[in-house]
């Protein structure tokens, strides 16, 4: 007779023994693909009438992490227990490396989900991408990783619409990395600055320069370039003069031209400029007009002009740990479908 | 060019010589086999011919947009098909659910947008590229075992040939998973992520899980003829379902939606 202590041992025992065998069965593999395509299937439809951070929210609730947590378990079990039989031959093997990639794709979303930092950094062509805390998008100042951002110069950004239309076919931004020579960063087309580091290019916009002058001297007062989001034309951006009381109101036409009804652009190319600025003193309109380069709007005391517009970069410093892992997943997983499958043919043929 | 026309020409003869065929086979007549023979060969050059005049048109591989992705899907379904026609001397015989499946696919890219309009920065890359000829080769198998499945359920022949099914279903599954891995590869180049829970991924995720499912049921529980046909069946619809459903998505929704005129809103 057994004591005790010895049959819980057992039944503990056999507990194990049954949950192992549950882990390892392709009946429960079945029903959590099935449960996977049924989940994905609910983010498709919930997605017709929510954004994408409420999909994104639902997708990261309890019931998914299950499901995906339970494929990895199951996953892990079956290939332990079928390792000695998966080691011989191409086909076997295929199916280890298939089935072992789940385990590396888990692995670089995890690491993306922990480590993936991103922050924006706004850039004028021809200035210098020194670090400093005005040349941070708001929100994301700082370097991602921690450590120090790498210094550079944007040296051209060239855009390319589609007939005037609002349709981007080239978007170049070419910059000179301190040390480490020129590259061309497009928006598809990311400058790797090492395994996990990249530099995106995600957006552009115009820099006019401004500058206010003394009306009766001509003696400029204040001049600097301004990075505003006044693209497309149409959209309005501001910005305070740094040492004198005025804030000015910002619209740009790339194109300009003068008709019946007033001021126009005529194509989305920066060809012939012109700054659309109202200015204030606090709520106080002082003066408004549309200057075309040269031109100028003289308002107490002092003349506002803009003589040249450049372009300016938003690029984004991305940190992710988890890609190359997960790239890694995918090709491991591609390898071992082809060999599955060349092996599956040759079987057939047999 | 106006592709109109010979549209409606090419999708009229696939639909006729399929219906035809599946008559033919339907009623055990000795010559529909060559005439699915003939009618692919035909439906294969009518399909090059439209792909390679829009090539031609604009000047890029024709996968972006409905009009274009139709194009190439019809090419892929009837070039897999006839190319397993040709290959073999017995046959899969699937050609006239093929022949069908194209004019479908043709009547639905005829009713897009065939207008012209330059590749935007997104859609300038050879992974787009890749990504898109995966999908529409991944598609053209599919459809293959779509149709040997038809087949088997129809005339209930799977024994004969059961090895074709899974065989599909396999190569159709590789470059499934090929595409979504470069799909997602490419998204991280233009997003900085490799998952958005975009729906096109979703829909993506609910074919491929699909077809995981039954090569699994397929190995593990033997899975074959009738049983095996009638799930490829599901699997396949499921799959059109994830490369048009997201048509039918608010443009807001996703990223994938490559008409721009359905993208911008812009009225037909």
């Amino acid at each position: 007779m057994s004591s005790p202590l010895t049959s819980a041992r057992l039944r503990a025992r056999l507990a194990l023994f049954r949950l192992w065998r549950l882990f390892g069965s392709f009946k429960l593999s079945v029903v959590l693909t099935v449960l996977l395509a049924l989940y994905h299937g609910l983010l498709a439809i919930w997605a017709r009438s929510s954004p994408a951070p409420v999909v994104q929210s639902i997708a990261g609730l309890l019931p998914f992490w299950l499901v995906y947590g339970l494929l990895l378990a199951n996953t892990a079990v079956c290939l332990w227990r079928r390792l000695p039989a998966l080691v011989r031959g191409a086909g076997p093997l295929g199916t280890l490396m298939f089935h072992g990639s789940f385990l590396v794709i888990a692995l670089g979303f995890a690491a993306t989900f922990v480590a993936r930092r991103e922050a924006g950094i706004r850039v004028a062509v021809g200035e210098a991408f020194t670090g400093d805390v005005e040349q941070w998008v708001a929100g994301d100042r700082g370097a991602p990783v921690g450590g120090t951002a790498p210094r550079f110069v944007v040296e051209e950004i060239v855009p390319e619409l589609w007939d005037d239309a609002l349709l981007f076919t080239e978007l170049r931004a070419r910059i000179g990395l301190v040390n480490a020579g020129k590259r061309d960063v497009r928006i598809n087309e990311p400058a790797w600055l090492g395994l996990c580091t990249l530099l995106r290019l995600t957006g552009f916009g115009y820099a006019p320069r401004y500058e206010l002058s003394d009306a009766a001297s001509g003696k400029v007062l204040e001049s600097a370039f301004v990075k505003l989001s006044v693209f497309p034309p149409g959209q309005e951006d501001s910005f305070s003069a740094s040492t004198l009381p005025f804030e000015v109101d910002v619209g740009v036409l790339p194109d300009a031209v003068q008709r019946d009804q007033g001021w126009e652009t005529a194509s989305l190319n920066l060809r012939r400029p012109a700054v659309i600025a109202r200015v204030f003193r606090g709520k106080l309109p002082l003066a408004a007009g549309t200057l075309l380069e040269g031109e100028g709007l003289s308002f107490e005391g002092v003349t506002l002009r803009f003589p040249e517009i450049r372009y300016w970069a938003e690029l984004s410093l991305l940190y992710d740990p988890g890609a190359a892992i997960l790239f890694s997943g995918y090709a491991m997983a591609l390898v071992g479908l082809l060999l599955r499958v060349r092996a599956g043919g040759r079987e057939a043929r047999e | 060019m106006s592709h109109g026309p010979w549209l409606s020409l090419s999708a009229a003869l696939c639909a006729g010589v399929g219906a035809l065929t599946i008559v033919g086979w339907w009623s055990q007549w000795d010559g529909w086999r060559r005439l699915a023979r003939v009618g692919g060969v035909l439906g294969v050059a009518a399909a090059a011919a439209l792909w390679v005049a829009r090539f031609v048109e604009v000047g890029h591989l024709p996968l972006f947009g409905t009009f274009e992705a139709g194009l190439s899907l019809a090419l892929c379904v009837l070039g897999v098909a006839a190319v397993l026609e040709l290959s073999f001397p017995d046959g899969v015989g699937g050609m006239p659910v093929a022949l069908m499946t194209a004019a479908a696919v043709l009547i639905h890219a005829g009713r897009y947008s065939r207008a012209t309009w330059a590749l935007t920065i997104s859609e300038r890359s050879v992974w787009a590229e890749l990504h898109g000829i995966a999908a529409w080769l991944a598609f053209g198998l599919f459809a293959s075992s779509f149709a040997y499945a038809v087949r088997v359920l129809v005339r209930a022949d799977g024994g004969a040939d059961a090895r074709w099914l899974p065989r599909l279903l396999h190569w159709g599954f590789v470059l499934q998973s090929t595409m979504m891995a470069l799909g997602s590869f490419y998204k991280f180049l233009l997003f900085g992520r490799t998952w958005s829970f975009d729906p096109i991924e979703s829909l993506a995720v609910v074919a491929w899980a699909s077809y995981a499912t039954i090569i699994h049921l397929r190995y593990f529980a033997g899975w074959r003829g009738e049983k095996l046909a009638a799930w490829a069946v599901l699997g396949f619809l499921l799959l059109v379902l994830s490369y048009k459903g997201v048509l039918y998505f608010p443009s807001w929704s996703t990223y994938h939606i490559l008409d721009v005129d359905l993208r911008l809103h812009i009225p037909g």
